[in-house]
Formats: structure tokens, C-alpha cells, sequence
């Protein structure tokens, strides 16, 4: 099995990586996500999507803390994601891990959001 | 200067063309600014969230492109009395969207039911998010309301923030 492919996305404003660490992907999110995000951080969450199913992973690590802010259209774009995965036959699966800075009010609360949404999947 | 019956009061207003850079540049303005209002970061945050979104909310409806953002904090008997507001000419079909939004919000009493609805709702959609004013409500904990004044759409958020000894 080849091994996945790290997934680097930089604009101005915004950076977006995924790799693989001790056996399970790993997103970071930093910078602003905002309007000019949502098609860029669309493309990335279905990539880190198809390569987690690829490689059967448990986990998928999304650490938001490095973002100044999201917005809902960015927020739009968990919700399809996790939907996508929530639809999966439960052994097809995978658990996301959301780590969010303590101190950050917003974060706290979208990730809580996320949770309700699909208590299922997501894990804080 | 504060009015009677005010201890202090700080506001900000803006009006502009919201792009995607300069609202967020309006966000970081306005979350700076009352940084140094307000010991509290959440309520700093809270601000934040109304701030962006009601300003991306603006510039989807305003008929002109223009948005004015006006924010309040007003400081009375030991309570922040929170606004943020936007205002922008908008058409008589976004006036009866808008309408239908908050007709929908007042029907839920709980705020995370209606939030959560609002998520699956979104879900479905191939297109937009709508999740804007909703996250206003049960992210940033502000009662939000809507008025049409002739062809403007006023949207107000309120919060109260209790002052924190600095």
C-alpha cells in the first residue's frame, strides 16, 4: 500500500495541512477562514476524507486552534463532511478528533455545535 | 460622553461595501478595539461572531452593496447592554426571505433545537449555508431580531455582559 500523501493548501490568509502522524491523519487549520476559504477548505476535507477511508483510518485529528476565526460558510463545510461521514455503515467510520485553543470562546462553541450535529463521529 | 443613567459607552460604525477581506478586517478592527473595552475575551469573541456574520449577511442582501455595521456597549449599573447591528437597502423578495428566517427562529423556544435544525437543514444544501444568523443566536448567545424600515433590513444582535474587575 502506497503511503498517503501530506496535503499542504496556502493562500494569503489561510493555511491548510493534513498528514499522517503515529498512524492517523492529521489536520491543522490556522489563519482566517472566511469567504474566501469555503472552496479551497471544500477540496481539502473531501481529500482528507477519501485518503482516511483509503488507508481504513480510526481517527482523523482536525486541530483548529491556529485559526483566528471561521465562518459559518466555512462551518458549512464540517457539516458536509461529517454528514458524509455520518452516513457511512457504522464499520466504515471514522472518528473526528476536534482540538481547539482553551482560551478561544468561538472555537469552543462551533466545535460543541459540531458535536451536536453528529455525536456519533466527532470527539472533542 | 455617556447619557444619563450610563456609566460609560464605547461605539464603533461602519459603512461600506462588505468584500470578503475588508469584513474580515472589520472583525479584527472591532474584536481589537473592544479588547481593551472589555477584560472579557468571550464577550470580545461574542461581538466578533455578530460583527462577521451580519456583515456577510449584509453583503448577500443589500441592494447597493453596502452595509452599515453600527456596534454599541453601554455600560450601566455594572452590566455591558451589547449591540450590533447592520442595516442595507435590500429588495422586497430578500425583505420576505429574511422575514421567513426569523418567523422560523421564533417558532423554536430552545436556541440549540433550532441551531441543530438549522445544521441538518444545511447539510442538504448543495449551495450557501444560511447558518449565519443562526450561529449569531446560539454561538455568539445573542437575541436577534429583524425590522424593515421602508426598503432597509435592520438586523439587530443584543447581549448583556456583566463588567468584569480588570
Amino acid at each position: 500500500m502506497t503511503a498517503p500523501e501530506a496535503i499542504t493548501v496556502e493562500a494569503g490568509t489561510y493555511r491548510l495541512e493534513a498528514a499522517l502522524e503515529r498512524g492517523r491523519w492529521a489536520l491543522y487549520l490556522s489563519g482566517n477562514a472566511d469567504l474566501r476559504t469555503v472552496e479551497d477548505l471544500n477540496a481539502f476535507l473531501k481529500r482528507a476524507h477519501a485518503e482516511a477511508r483509503r488507508n481504513g483510518s480510526d481517527e482523523v485529528l482536525v486541530d483548529i486552534s491556529g485559526l483566528a476565526f471561521m465562518n459559518s460558510a466555512c462551518f458549512k463545510c464540517f457539516i458536509t463532511w461529517l454528514s458524509e461521514l455520518s452516513d457511512l455503515p457504522a464499520a466504515e467510520r471514522y472518528t473526528v478528533r476536534f482540538r481547539a485553543a482553551p482560551e478561544s470562546y468561538w472555537q469552543r462553541r462551533g466545535i460543541a455545535a459540531l458535536r451536536g450535529f453528529a455525536p456519533d463521529v466527532v470527539e472533542i | 460622553m455617556p447619557a444619563a443613567g450610563e456609566d460609560d459607552c464605547a461605539f464603533i460604525e461602519l459603512c461600506f461595501k462588505p468584500s470578503a477581506h475588508l469584513t474580515s478586517s472589520a472583525r479584527e478592527f472591532v474584536a481589537d478595539f473592544y479588547q481593551k473595552v472589555f477584560a472579557e475575551r468571550d464577550a470580545v469573541e461574542r461581538i466578533a461572531i455578530a460583527t462577521h456574520e451580519l456583515l456577510e449577511n449584509g453583503a448577500k442582501y443589500a441592494l447597493d452593496g453596502v452595509t452599515r455595521l453600527r456596534i454599541d456597549a453601554v455600560l450601566r449599573d455594572g452590566v455591558y447592554l451589547i449591540q450590533v447591528s447592520s442595516s442595507n437597502r435590500a429588495t422586497s423578495q430578500d425583505h420576505d426571505a429574511l422575514e421567513q428566517v426569523f418567523e422560523e427562529m421564533k417558532r423554536y423556544e430552545d436556541v440549540t433545537q433550532y441551531y441543530l435544525a438549522q445544521l441538518r437543514r444545511t447539510a442538504k444544501q448543495a449551495e450557501g449555508s444560511g447558518l449565519g444568523l443562526a450561529r449569531v443566536r446560539a454561538e455568539a448567545d445573542m437575541n436577534i431580531t429583524y425590522e424593515r424600515i421602508g426598503e432597509i433590513a435592520l438586523i439587530r444582535a443584543d447581549a448583556r455582559v456583566p463588567k468584569v474587575s480588570s
